[in-house]
């Protein structure tokens, strides 16, 4: 095939190097998930138990979660349920803390037409805001209501020029400015190392926890785990027996929410919420 | 002698000026379809570009409902081009005489409705400038990444049976034809299955909704492709023949089976539906059947009336015609309450979901991009129809 010469490119040269620029295009993105498989956690399954009787539903875990990722307003990673069943004095509330469940078979990966949702190792579901396009379906399937979407600029109060106390207080305009201008509020750099372009929330991408990951992958526990003040929350992998959570869900029967469903979600909650003691009855007829 | 000459002439200037008043009358209705274009053109640029500057803050789309009015519009127009797609091809390939004069203004009627949903369906990302990770994904097992490679090969397919039928090389047609209404019918089906594939969704129908979309293409395209006919009848007053008339009728009469059997898909929906066991589904399905406009759009005038007209012994254009309007309008309807639906019970409560909300409701914006969609598609068609001379038959 010479090039430059009138004559039309013949059919298998147009194959050829149209087959290699599509292999250009789609090997880095190929390379760039393979090379995180060599991480400290290759071959764990983590998971996490919630051990309810500990918990108090103090909520510092949900706060814990949006100081380390730099969440915005109106956008909780960490969440909880709460349940008030019953009449008084026959009363029960119950306080159970969630998070993304990671499930081993997410149906968000399963749904999402770009791969931005993926397993990685330590068998974390990880989203990739560099690859998503905002579709929403991984909203639309999972089950647990736990991913969700940037609409709205994140931080964009950040950028108001009106002080709270007018003539007293900085505006944020100016507390931001005297930061140097370009770092919002509760940057992270750990996780801008562990993955490029997730140091800051950004507008029209889906966002979840992520299992911190970026402290998961040096060997520190995810930041709710640290934060929870009752050690309500054990982290750890599942396929070393000799692991804390592997004894206590030997010890105590876990329960995962909605296993009928086959995600086979990694949060598993232990023990009750509620206290143990009662009066010591035999009951009637 | 002379009165007779003269009253010769006045007569032909009469006609002569008849036929002036009607061509005027033609181009007056024309000038004012394209300025309604126009206007829907410039509307819908000031709401694509807000959309796309300031996010989906601005469109009335929460945490618990992420897809809102976009996606219905998109669905219906896609159903339209491919349900379009599927009945030409299908009385073509099966040698029904009058499909070959209208199946080259029918394939550009594809062409134009599928560019009206394109623009929607890239338009409701959020982040539509990486859609090229898209195209580069091997995720198969989504059904959203199957069906923009099958709506992609969809779109090639109708593009080259366009070609062939411009170019008259009817050899080929038939093969085409068969690819065509076989990619129409595999794309439809795969973006119903991006519903049945949530199978926390109960409302969105699992295994069914591949095959009711199917359904629901047909429909739409029918309708669409009906309206279309008949009124490029009206608008270069060409008489109905009864040939014609004929045909339609026979058309009206298969539309009207398909309207018969989504009657009975939506009775036995709901039935099972609102007796659901699943809390959350039983729900929504009170919800539905408790508000006034699903009743007066989807059950009355989408279904009810149009299932009436069409199934009389005989049927007028005219009355063809005003189903076809009427079947649009509740499909366009249904489509909006099948996907609202199945977001307004919450999977999981919690701090961002606050439980059952069906708390969605259009902003002006997300109208002015789906009038954006309306005009391109309509303006695609209006200019195809003065310049490719789609009246042009198959042989």
């Amino acid at each position: 095939m010479t090039i430059g010469k009138s004559e039309s490119i013949s059919r298998r040269d147009f194959l050829k190097f149209g087959g290699l620029g599509v292999a250009a295009a789609v090997v880095p993105s190929v390379i760039g998930d393979v090379a995180s498989a060599q991480s400290p956690v290759s071959g764990k399954k983590l998971i996490m138990v919630i051990d309810l009787q500990r918990c108090v539903g103090c909520g510092a875990c949900v706060i814990a979660c949006k100081n380390e990722n730099n969440v915005q307003e109106n956008v909780a990673w960490a969440s909880r349920i709460t349940r008030t069943t019953g009449k008084f004095p026959n009363v029960r509330y119950e306080y159970i803390p969630t998070l993304c469940n990671h499930c081993a078979e997410a149906p968000c990966v399963k749904g999402c037409p770009t791969g931005a949702m993926r397993k990685i190792d330590g068998g974390i579901t990880a989203n990739d805001p560099n690859k998503c396009i905002g579709c929403r379906y991984c909203i639309i399937n999972c089950p647990y209501g736990v991913i969700h979407f940037n609409e709205h600029e994140p931080h964009e109060s950040w950028k108001s020029d009106k002080p709270l106390l007018e003539g007293i207080t900085a505006s944020p305009s100016e507390v931001t400015r005297k930061v140097s201008g370009t770092v919002i509020p509760y940057y992270n750099p750990a996780r801008e190392m562990a993955n490029p372009g997730t140091g800051l929330r950004r507008r029209g991408v889906i966002e979840k926890c992520g299992f911190c990951h970026h402290r998961v992958y040096n060997g520190q526990l995810p930041y709710c785990v640290e934060a929870c003040p009752a050690n309500a929350r054990v982290f750890g992998d599942l396929n070393d027996p000799g692991s804390e959570v592997s004894r206590l869900l030997t010890k105590f029967r876990g329960w995962r929410l909605k296993e009928d469903l086959g995600t086979e979600p990694k949060i598993y909650y232990i023990r009750e919420f509620n206290p143990a003691n009662y009066e010591r009855t035999k009951g009637s007829v | 002698m002379q009165d007779a000459a003269s009253l010769n002439q006045a007569r032909t200037v009469s006609r002569a000026e008849q036929e002036a008043t009607v061509a005027a009358k033609g181009n007056r209705f024309f000038q004012s379809w394209v300025i309604l274009l126009l206007i829907g053109l410039v509307v819908g640029i000031w709401g694509a570009v807000t959309l796309l500057v300031k996010g989906h803050g601005v469109a009335g789309t929460n945490q618990q409902i992420p897809w809102g009015v976009l996606v219905p519009s998109y669905l219906f127009l896609s159903a339209a081009s491919a349900g379009c797609a599927i009945v030409v091809s299908a009385g073509y390939v099966l040698g029904i005489q009058r499909f070959t004069r209208i199946m080259k203004r029918a394939t550009f009627l594809s062409i134009a409705t599928f560019a009206a949903a394109g623009i929607l369906v890239v338009l409701d990302l959020g982040s539509p400038q990486k859609s090229i990770y898209m195209l580069l994904s091997t995720n198969f097992q989504s059904p959203m990444r199957g069906m923009s490679l099958l709506y992609g090969i969809y779109l090639l397919l109708l593009v080259v049976q366009f070609v062939v039928i411009s170019r008259g090389n009817s050899k080929n047609l038939r093969t085409i034809s068969i690819l065509t209404g076989m990619a129409a019918i595999a794309a439809s089906s795969t973006l119903g299955a991006i519903f049945g594939y949530a199978s926390v969704r109960a409302y969105y129908s699992g295994a069914f909704s591949p095959i009711y979309f199917v359904l629901a293409a047909l429909i739409i395209g029918t309708s669409l492709l009906l309206l279309v006919t008949i009124l490029q009848h009206k608008f270069t007053n060409t008489t109905i023949t009864s040939e014609d008339a004929e045909f339609l009728s026979g058309l009206g009469k298969f539309l009207g089976i398909m309207v018969f059997v989504t009657v009975l898909f939506t009775l036995w929906k709901n039935l099972a539906g609102v007796r659901s066991s699943v809390e959350s589904t039983a729900l929504v399905y009170q919800n539905t059947l408790s508000s006034w406009w699903y009743w007066v759009f989807v059950i009355v005038i989408g279904l009810a009336i149009p299932l009436i007209l069409l199934l009389r012994k005989s049927r007028s254009v005219n009355s063809i015609a005003f189903a076809s309007v009427l079947v649009l309008v509740g499909m366009f309807m249904a489509r909006f309450e099948f996907i609202i639906g199945g977001q307004a019970a919450a999977v999981q409560p919690n701090l961002q979901h606050p439980g059952f909300s069906s708390n969605y409701a259009p902003t002006f914006v997300e109208i002015a991009v789906i009038m954006l969609a309306f005009a391109v598609g309509a303006l695609i068609y209006t200019v195809g129809a003065r310049k490719l001379k789609l009246e042009k038959s198959v042989h």
